[in-house]
């Protein structure tokens, strides 16, 4: 598995991380069972904090996406294979809304900014325990 | 192996008061080829006046080799070996021990080279007096010795605050003047520390009194200097 | 917590009147790369040489490994547990590579010949090298060998990648980290290089004028400070005063950019208040908190 984090965009790298192994999961890079690189070797590999993989392992393992198991390390979750049947169902309903936008003359970065600012929003709507205007 | 680090950066300084103290004995061997060549005649005064300036120049040879240890040293590449004592620091040995090793590094490179004093007496069949045995000879030189650390301590004291080169000719004047101020001033006949120093040539006996008084101003300066390198701010 | 490895309180230092350390707080979590910032003169090199006891502070107090750093007796046991890299690299440049590795090697009875043959490799040190002839960077890469070998719990280095070409620079950060995850040992450095404190470092402090103006998590930082676009309506005739949180505004024309470090929620909700407003998020590097710290004193 080939992992690449950039520690200038702003991003968390613990969030990155999470990001770029859940993208593995999702498009079959990782599978079901499969074993994650130790936290020591992750960490090595990309130049990172160890802290930080460990950050972004137990954040995965809550999310339910990978498994800690004591002493024997990081291993994707049975149950992911659900997942990714959940995620090609979304990439329809992302290509559809995409060419749906492409149709109402919006640029690519104008359709990128919208997804932020709404994701953003969303995180938001979610945190503070109610729904945004 | 901090003793092995000593070395190697007074090696140089080492080499150089060697060749002071030898620098006499080339001299002699050189202006008198004809070996077993007697001794001028000299009167008791002229040759204690003599031995006097002799116990001078030998003095000289503590100086050259006085240093504090956490210092610079070396004027060779100054910069850098005055940087490299926030390494010396970064180790986990103690001020003192670090002072310690360095200056009683110097006294014993000191004592090691003045033996040449005694041995140039003999080798020059000089004998300011008749009947100097060999343990006269010894006597000398551990009287030379003794004497010479309170001037070693402090040079060590001056190397506190003062690079190598400035150090080395302070306290070089500082010795001549002193020398010339005792030997000058009637008053101060009783103190010449450079008579002490011969007097067993004389005497044929320790000047224990002198001694005693040298090896505490060395105790005194030695302390002093210390005190400096231990809260000394780098 | 106890698990400070280092930790200073109100560290206050002047030389000649001139003040370096205005009081310092600084803690450092064992385990972490702490990454130490700041421009030059801010005080950087004044808060390690107080911690490795080369200083004494004029007030306040610095422990390392719970002891007291300028205590001369725990100064010893607290420089037997630490690697130190200086800011200038300099060793004695009348040893040998070989030279001085035995040197330092008598000192520590802990040291790891494995370690040792590793780095020396490594990093690519000839043994019979004078250190006169190394290069700044070699002289880094040595003293880090050096203070690793010994089995050091904790590493303070002084801008470790100075004079490292980027091939060389990637390699220490690699090995920073591999000795960080191997043996959790707690590496503190300072440095100007703020991508490579931005890729290793889990916790920073940002240190300006003697005193620090950001401490904490770097993910927490990345967090919590964002800046905002908004763009107005219309040109508002009297300036908006914003809410706490808001630390640096710049207003051109309809457009108004916000560093906000906190209640970003409630900024962006008193933003959205204004006519015809709206608002854009961005995430924040670490080079822009610096940037905005230092620059507004």
């Amino acid at each position: 598995m080939i992992f690449r984090l950039n520690p200038s965009t702003g991003l968390p790298m613990y969030l990155q991380l999470m990001e770029q192994i859940r993208h593995a999961v999702e498009t079959g890079a990782l599978k079901a069972g499969d074993q994650l690189p130790t936290i020591r070797s992750m960490a090595e590999d990309l130049v990172m904090n160890p802290n930080t993989v460990v950050r972004a392992y137990r954040e995965l393992q809550h999310e339910g996406i990978i498994e800690l198991k004591h002493g024997s390390g990081a291993f994707v979750s049975e149950s992911v294979g659900s997942r990714a049947r959940v995620t090609k169902r979304a990439q329809t309903v992302v290509q559809s809304t995409l060419d749906r936008l492409a149709d109402l003359g919006l640029t690519e970065d104008e359709i990128r900014r919208l997804f932020e600012n709404e994701l953003a929003q969303h995180r938001a709507g979610k945190a503070s325990g109610g729904k945004n205007e | 192996m901090l003793w092995y680090k000593g070395w190697l950066e007074t090696r140089f300084q080492a080499v150089f008061a060697l060749l002071f103290a030898v620098f006499p004995i080339l001299l002699f061997t050189l202006a008198t080829p004809h070996a077993a060549n007697p001794a001028p005649q000299m009167s008791v005064a002229q040759a204690e006046s003599a031995a006097g300036f002799f116990a001078l120049y030998y003095s000289i040879v503590p100086l050259i080799l006085a240093g504090s240890g956490v210092k610079a040293q070396s004027t060779w590449m100054r910069k850098a070996v005055q940087g490299s004592v926030y390494f010396t620091l970064s180790l986990p040995v103690s001020r003192f021990r670090l002072f310690a090793t360095r200056a009683g590094l110097g006294m014993l490179e000191a004592v090691a080279i003045l033996t040449i004093a005694p041995c140039f007496l003999r080798i020059a069949f000089i004998e300011p007096q008749d009947h100097v045995s060999h343990s006269d000879l010894f006597a000398f030189w551990v009287t030379l010795s003794v004497c010479a650390s309170a001037f070693h301590f402090l040079a060590v004291l001056l190397s506190t605050f003062l690079d190598d080169q400035a150090r080395g000719w302070l306290s070089m004047l500082g010795l001549v003047c002193l020398y010339g101020l005792l030997s000058k001033v009637p008053l101060l006949a009783p103190v010449n520390i450079f008579r002490a120093m011969v007097s067993p040539l004389f005497t044929h006996s320790f000047p224990w009194s002198s001694i005693g008084v040298s090896l505490g101003a060395a105790a005194v300066l030695g302390l002093a200097a210390f005190r400096v390198v231990q809260t000394r701010e780098y | 917590m106890s698990d400070w490895v280092i930790q200073a309180r109100g560290l206050q230092k002047s030389f000649k009147g001139q003040p370096a350390l205005t009081g310092l707080n600084l803690e450092v979590p064992a385990g972490s790369i702490f990454g130490f910032l700041g421009r030059n003169g801010a005080g950087k090199t004044t808060t390690i040489r107080l911690l490795m006891g080369f200083l004494k502070p004029d007030g306040g107090d610095a422990r390392v490994f719970g002891m007291p750093a300028g205590d001369s007796a725990a100064g010893i046991e607290i420089r037997r547990r630490l690697g130190f890299v200086t800011e200038d690299k300099d060793l004695y440049p009348y040893m040998t590579v070989e030279q001085i590795i035995r040197f330092t090697r008598s000192f520590f009875p802990t040291w790891r010949v494995d370690s040792e043959k590793r780095y020396l490799k490594l990093f690519d040190l000839p043994p019979s090298r004078k250190i006169s002839d190394l290069s700044k960077g070699m002289r880094s890469k040595l003293m880090l060998l050096l203070g690793i070998s010994h089995g050091a719990e904790l590493l303070i280095l002084d801008e470790p990648t100075e004079g490292l070409d980027p091939v060389a620079v990637d390699d220490m950060l690699r090995e920073l980290v591999s000795i960080s995850a191997t043996g959790g040992t707690t590496i503190f450095f300072s440095s100007h290089q703020l991508e490579e404190v931005e890729q290793i470092a889990d916790r920073v402090c940002i240190i300006d004028h003697g005193a620090a103006v950001v401490t904490g998590s770097l993910d927490d930082l990345k967090t919590q400070y964002q800046r905002l676009r908004v763009v107005l309506g219309a040109e508002l005739r009297t300036p908006v005063q914003w809410g706490d949180g808001a630390e640096h505004v710049r207003q051109d024309g309809r457009t108004v950019d916000i560093l906000a470090s906190r209640n970003v929620e409630a900024i962006i909700n008193q933003a959205r208040s204004l006519p015809g407003a709206s608002v854009e998020r961005f995430p924040v590097t670490l080079k822009e908190i610096f940037l905005e710290h230092v620059r507004s004193n």
